[in-house]
C-alpha cells in the first residue's frame, strides 16, 4: 500500500513538474525568444532526465508525451536560432573595430585624409612649381574659352533678335492678305497663284514668309479667323 | 609589432657628433616654427666645436641631404652676414611633386619672386604680371587677392597695406628654387 501511495505522489509530482516545464517554455515562445532562458526550465530538464520513472510516465501517457516532445521540439529550435542570431551579432561586433581600421588605414595611405603632424619641413619642388605654372596657363586658356563662348552667344542673340525683327516686318505685310495666304499655304500649294510666288521669290524671303506666317498663325492667325 | 628602436653608430667623438645632431634638429625645429635660426648661432657652435663654420655647415648639408633635404642661408640684401638666417628646406631639385602651398597661391608667389626677388614690390606690378599671363584684369585680380591672403597667413610675404608693397620672407627665399630656374619655367610653360 504504501509504495503504491509513494508512486502517485511521484507520478503526481513529475505531472506538475511537467506542466511546469510546458509554461515556462510556452512563455519563452510567446516572447519570440527574446527573453532570458529561465533557468526553471534547465532545472526541470535535468530533474526529468534523472528520473526513469519521468520516462516511463511520458512514454505510457501518451498525449502528454507528444505535447511534451513537440513543445521541446519548439523550444530547442528557437533556442538554436537564438544562439545563431547572437553568434552572428557577435562576429559583427568582433568584425566592426577592424573594419573601421582598414578603412582609416586606406583613407590615410591613399591620401584621402591628410595627416597635419606638428613637425613639416617647409618647401617646394621645381615639379610642384611647374604644375602650379601650368594650371595659371589653364585658367588663361579658360578665360579665352569662356569670352570666345560669351561673344559668340551675344552674336547669336544679335542674330536671332534681326531674324525676329525680320519677321516682324514680314508679319505686318502679312496682316493684310492674311487670309488669301492662309488659303494658299493650307491647300492651294499647286495652283498657279502659289507656283508663281514659290519662282518669283527667293529661298531667304520664302522661310521668312513661312516664319512669319507660322508666327502669325500661332498668335494672330487666330484670333483673325475667330473674327 | 614591435618597434626595434636602432641609434646610429656614433663615431668616436660622441659629444661633438651628439652636439652636431642638436644643431641639426635645431634649425629644422626653427624651420617648422616659420622662422630660420640666426647664422650667428651656427657660427658660435662652430667656435665651441673647435672647427670652421664652413666646416660645420657643409657637414649640416651633407646629412641633410642625405635625406632629400637642404640647408638654405637666406641673406636679405640690406642684412648683414650676422643677420642671415639658416633653413631647412625640401630639396627642389627632387623629382616628386611636393609643395606646401595650393598651387595657384605657389605660382602667384613664384611671380613675385621672379618679378621682385629681395626688393619690396608694389601690388599692382605683380596683378599686371598676372594679367598678362591669364588675359583677364578681373580674374587677375580675384587669384592675387585670393593668393595674397594665404601668402600673408603663412608668413611668405609681409604686406604694407598702406603703401601697397609687398615683400618677400626669409622663409619664401629659402623655399623657392632659384630665380633664372622659374623665370625658364615660366617662359617655358606659359609661352
Amino acid at each position: 500500500m504504501e509504495g503504491s501511495k509513494s508512486n502517485k505522489s511521484e507520478t503526481s509530482e513529475i505531472l506538475s513538474s511537467i506542466r511546469k516545464l510546458l509554461r515556462h517554455i510556452d512563455f519563452y515562445l510567446s516572447k519570440g525568444g527574446r527573453t532570458a532562458v529561465p533557468e526553471e526550465i534547465t532545472e526541470i530538464l535535468k530533474e526529468l532526465g534523472r528520473l526513469e520513472s519521468a520516462s516511463k510516465l511520458l512514454i505510457e501517457n501518451a498525449d502528454i508525451g507528444i505535447r511534451v516532445f513537440k513543445k521541446l521540439k519548439k523550444y530547442i529550435s528557437a533556442r538554436l536560432c537564438r544562439l545563431d542570431i547572437r553568434l552572428s551579432k557577435f562576429l559583427i561586433h568582433y568584425a566592426v573595430p577592424l573594419i573601421i581600421l582598414k578603412a582609416a588605414f586606406d583613407a590615410f595611405y591613399e591620401g584621402k585624409v591628410r595627416v597635419s603632424s606638428l613637425a613639416k619641413v617647409p618647401g617646394m619642388t621645381k615639379n610642384y612649381i611647374k604644375g602650379a605654372f601650368r594650371r595659371l596657363r589653364r585658367i588663361a586658356e579658360m578665360t579665352e574659352e569662356t569670352r570666345i563662348l560669351k561673344s559668340s552667344v551675344q552674336r547669336e542673340i544679335f542674330k536671332i533678335r534681326e531674324l525676329l525683327s525680320l519677321i516682324e516686318l514680314e508679319k505686318e505685310k502679312l496682316r493684310a492678305q492674311h487670309k488669301r495666304l492662309q488659303a494658299l499655304f493650307n491647300k492651294n500649294w499647286e495652283s498657279l497663284e502659289a507656283v508663281g510666288m514659290l519662282n518669283s521669290t527667293s529661298r531667304r524671303e520664302l522661310i521668312l514668309r513661312l516664319l512669319a506666317y507660322i508666327d502669325y498663325e500661332s498668335k494672330e492667325g487666330r484670333y483673325a479667323n475667330e473674327l | 609589432m614591435r618597434v626595434k628602436r636602432v641609434d646610429m653608430p656614433m663615431n668616436s667623438n660622441k659629444s661633438m657628433e651628439l652636439e652636431i645632431r642638436t644643431i641639426a634638429a635645431s634649425i629644422i625645429m626653427k624651420s617648422t616654427l616659420d622662422k630660420g635660426q640666426p647664422l650667428k648661432y651656427i657660427l658660435s657652435c662652430a667656435r665651441k666645436l673647435g672647427i670652421s663654420a664652413e666646416e660645420l655647415i657643409s657637414e649640416l648639408n651633407r646629412r641633410f641631404e642625405s635625406v632629400g633635404l637642404k640647408l638654405r642661408t637666406v641673406r636679405k640684401s640690406q642684412s648683414t652676414s650676422d643677420e642671415a638666417e639658416v633653413f631647412v628646406v625640401i630639396d627642389p631639385e627632387l623629382k616628386i611633386s611636393v609643395g606646401m602651398l595650393d598651387r595657384i597661391t605657389c605660382a602667384v608667389l613664384a611671380l613675385i619672386y621672379i618679378k621682385a626677388e629681395t626688393q619690396p614690390i608694389n601690388v599692382e606690378n605683380i596683378v599686371e604680371a598676372l594679367e598678362q599671363i591669364i588675359k583677364d584684369r578681373s580674374r587677375a585680380k580675384e587669384i592675387f587677392d585670393r593668393a595674397l591672403r594665404k601668402l600673408e597667413k603663412s608668413k611668405l610675404v609681409k604686406v604694407d597695406h598702406e603703401k601697397k608693397l609687398i615683400e618677400l620672407t626669409s622663409k619664401a627665399l629659402a623655399i623657392l628654387p632659384e630665380r633664372e630656374d622659374l623665370e625658364s619655367m615660366l617662359i617655358e610653360v606659359i609661352s
